[in-house]
């Protein structure tokens, strides 16, 4: 039997539209950090990877469309494209986290945390309790 | 009369000190505290909780889990996680709990882009890029900005 003692406990968040698991973190530029913003970032682990909305690049001073590009495909339909870009994101309770993150040039409602974050951390649900767990360290 | 108040055993006072969650408020350490015999140890007796208003009991917050031993009970309920210490909700701790309680106000903005700064909507639209250019040429270096979701019956909410 494997235990994992963690150091943070979070509820879900109660939104407009109910409670979901997330992080709220601020966004920046590593190489400017004078530029930033203060986003909340769903908990999707069925998602390979994390995809953010372009508006933020543009907030930070970026250039959304780059020749480092991925598709990302949702469970319907088609794909988005997103391009990549190296982003620091802050939380001032669990630290900072130095990500390569996909920004949609598609408007999208919510900022996903994928598993590419999941890889930097650990995290355990309980739904039930509408809480989960994090360790900011694989 | 002396006898009647006697000091509580350090493992009782431990249990008493936690703070209400909201959510599943006493948790596994209150439970166990009130149902169990205690004959483990915790590491975190020398913590000390701040009371938490009842009226803040839903509001978002983070606590530090720390370990507890009870070698006393059976199999993995001798190890377990208990809140503990708080720390930062976010840099935007005030505006997350602004939106709990003000969902009915933010419904006027359904569908569109917001920026909050502390309890007031400094701007909104359909286009975030502009929500965000707004709130900064109102001196706010660095904007909240989230998209206010129409709260709908039956809709099963997916990632993407």
């Amino acid at each position: 039997m494997v235990t994992v003692t963690y150091r943070y406990q979070f509820n879900y968040r109660q939104l407009e539209s109910g409670p979901f698991p997330l992080l709220q973190f601020r966004v920046s530029n590593p190489d400017n950090s004078e530029l930033g913003l203060d986003v909340d970032a769903y908990l999707d682990s069925g998602a390979e990877g994390s995809i953010f909305g372009g508006h933020i690049i543009s907030a930070l001073g970026l250039e959304l469309l780059n020749d480092r590009a991925k598709d990302y495909a949702p469970t319907f339909g088609g794909s988005l494209r997103g391009y990549l870009h190296r982003v620091l994101l802050s939380h001032p309770g669990i630290g900072n986290f130095n990500l390569e993150i996909g920004f949609s040039a598609e408007p999208i409602k919510r900022n996903l945390l994928g598993r590419d974050f999941f890889n930097l951390v650990q995290v355990g649900f309980r739904e039930r309790q509408l809480t989960y767990y994090l360790n900011p360290s694989p | 009369m002396e006898g009647l108040q006697r000091p509580l055993e350090e493992i009782t006072r431990a249990t008493v000190q936690v703070p209400p969650t909201g959510v599943n408020s006493i948790g596994f350490f209150g439970l166990a505290g009130l149902t169990m015999p205690w004959a483990g140890r915790f590491r975190m007796l020398e913590a000390e909780f701040p009371p938490v208003p009842r009226e803040m009991s839903l509001a978002p917050r983070e606590f530090t889990v720390w370990e507890v031993e009870m070698p006393s009970l059976p199999g993995d309920l001798g190890r377990s996680g208990v809140e503990a210490r708080p720390v930062p909700a976010g840099y935007r701790a005030r505006e997350l709990d602004w939106r709990r309680t003000h969902a009915d106000v933010l419904r006027a903005f359904a569908n569109e882009w917001v920026a909050l700064e502390g309890e007031e909507v400094v701007a909104h639209g359909p286009d975030p890029v502009q929500v965000v250019n707004e709130a900064r040429a109102r001196g706010i270096a660095t904007p909240y900005i989230f998209f206010v979701e129409p709260s709908v019956e039956g809709v099963v909410r997916i990632g993407l």
